[in-house]
């Protein structure tokens, strides 16, 4: 079963310097009907004025994922860490039992825009980690680039998160077509970040998700005049 | 259980006591409180910034990361923890509006059942630990390292938490 979640029909938050698509309840946006999916409790769709940001806050048992499509966002945090975000690289930040953090455009120039995920950890009160990883622009392309997973593998090298659950790039030239396998019980979301792409032959715009169960097999293609990248989760 | 809620307010220039305020933040956090962080202005930021040449960046940095405590945040607040700089002075030009506004919220009821602690280095924060008692919040001791912070947050958490339900 495929479940389109629109990108109009999503929740839209506009502070000024901040423009935001909640795909989930978050924030001011509250829809009982979306309150997340399997583990994947938000997925926010970030557009971030020059020189502007979130202010440090705190987060408390939650693992998010961060992942730039244009521009750079500065993140520093509690443990000491400070370090920009820029495309093709991805940031895992688990909360656990305490963190608090700020998230700035690190231009006074350009804006940012940025995906932002929250997926709910196997366990609460963990230690409180910061990953970053970048990787060759190549790795995305025509295939599922792994971001996330629990375990560290011997392959790629990917962020590694406390839940079970898998996190994908793909970037589709016009027409190409990656397939991916789903493990019969287990959930996806594919969320469109760029471009379009379809999905047994429904067609997602950029900014549209789907929610997808009972499937073994997705296949994705490119949409025929400009292709397109997906995120793709792997949930339990 | 109902959460806590501490309103953390600092006064830095070069970032460490943004530092002792961060943890007691980590700390309130692990408590499982929500918490607030607020940073006191510069009355003149220009000049801040030309008297004080070697915290420029972190000065910078900190003018566009943090608001200015409000009345709402103090009213908002169960717990509310000053983390003050070594030069601290209850009459010093940053922190003399700031305990205005609190001694104000003292004299019409708004602090009572409130919590309260200093974080600073040793004399900044026994003097700043008078003010909170002056103010009659439930005091919390004081603490001055970045480690003893975190713990000193979590105190304060469930102090508040303690003071709520009491």
């Amino acid at each position: 079963m495929i479940k389109i979640r629109k990108s109009e029909e999503r929740g839209h938050g506009d502070r000024g310097w901040l423009n935001a698509h909640y795909s989930f309840s978050f924030a001011d946006y509250y829809d009982p009907a979306y309150m997340g999916f399997s583990a994947l409790r938000v997925l926010n769709d970030d557009r971030i004025a020059p020189g502007k940001g979130f202010g440090p806050h705190a987060h408390r048992d939650m693992e998010i994922i961060t992942y730039v499509l244009e521009g750079g966002l500065l993140h520093r945090d509690s443990m000491g860490e400070q370090h920009i975000l820029v495309p093709n690289e991805v940031q895992t930040m688990s909360a656990g039992n305490g963190i608090v953090h700020s998230e700035f455009n690190a231009s006074e120039k350009e804006p940012v825009h940025s995906i932002q995920i929250w997926i709910e950890p196997r366990a609460e009160d963990l230690a409180p980690s910061y990953q970053q990883i970048a990787f060759p622009p190549a790795e995305k392309r025509g295939r599922f680039r792994l971001l996330a997973a629990p375990e560290r593998s011997d392959g790629e090298r990917a962020t590694v998160i406390n839940q079970d659950a898998r996190l994908y790039v793909a970037e589709l030239a016009p027409g190409e077509t990656v397939k991916q396998a789903l493990v019969p019980g287990r959930h996806a979301w594919v969320q469109v970040v760029r471009g379009k792409v379809s999905l047994h032959g429904q067609l997602l715009n950029e900014g549209d998700g789907a929610a997808i169960s009972g499937e073994t097999e997705l296949s994705f293609v490119g949409d025929r005049r400009e292709g397109g990248e997906i995120l793709l989760f792997d949930l339990p | 259980m109902s959460q806590a809620k501490v309103l953390i307010t600092f006064y830095s220039r070069g970032g460490s006591t943004e530092k002792l305020a961060l943890a007691a933040a980590v700390g309130a956090v692990q408590a499982r409180a929500s918490i607030r962080l607020r940073r006191l202005p510069d009355l003149m930021p220009a000049k801040t910034i030309e008297e004080f040449p070697e915290c420029k960046e972190a000065l910078e940095r900190m003018y566009k990361e943090y608001v200015a405590p409000g009345e709402s945040d103090v009213l908002w607040a169960d717990a509310l923890i000053l983390a003050v700089p070594a030069h601290f002075s209850p009459s010093s030009a940053e922190w003399m509006g700031y305990l205005e506004l609190l001694g104000r919220l003292q004299s019409e009821g708004k602090l009572q059942g409130k919590a309260g602690s200093a974080l600073g280095t040793e004399s900044a924060a026994i003097l700043c630990s008078r003010v909170i008692l002056q103010l009659g919040l439930t005091a919390v001791p004081p603490v001055s390292s970045v480690e003893r912070a975190v713990t000193q947050g979590r105190r304060v958490a469930a102090v508040a938490r303690a003071l709520k339900e009491d």
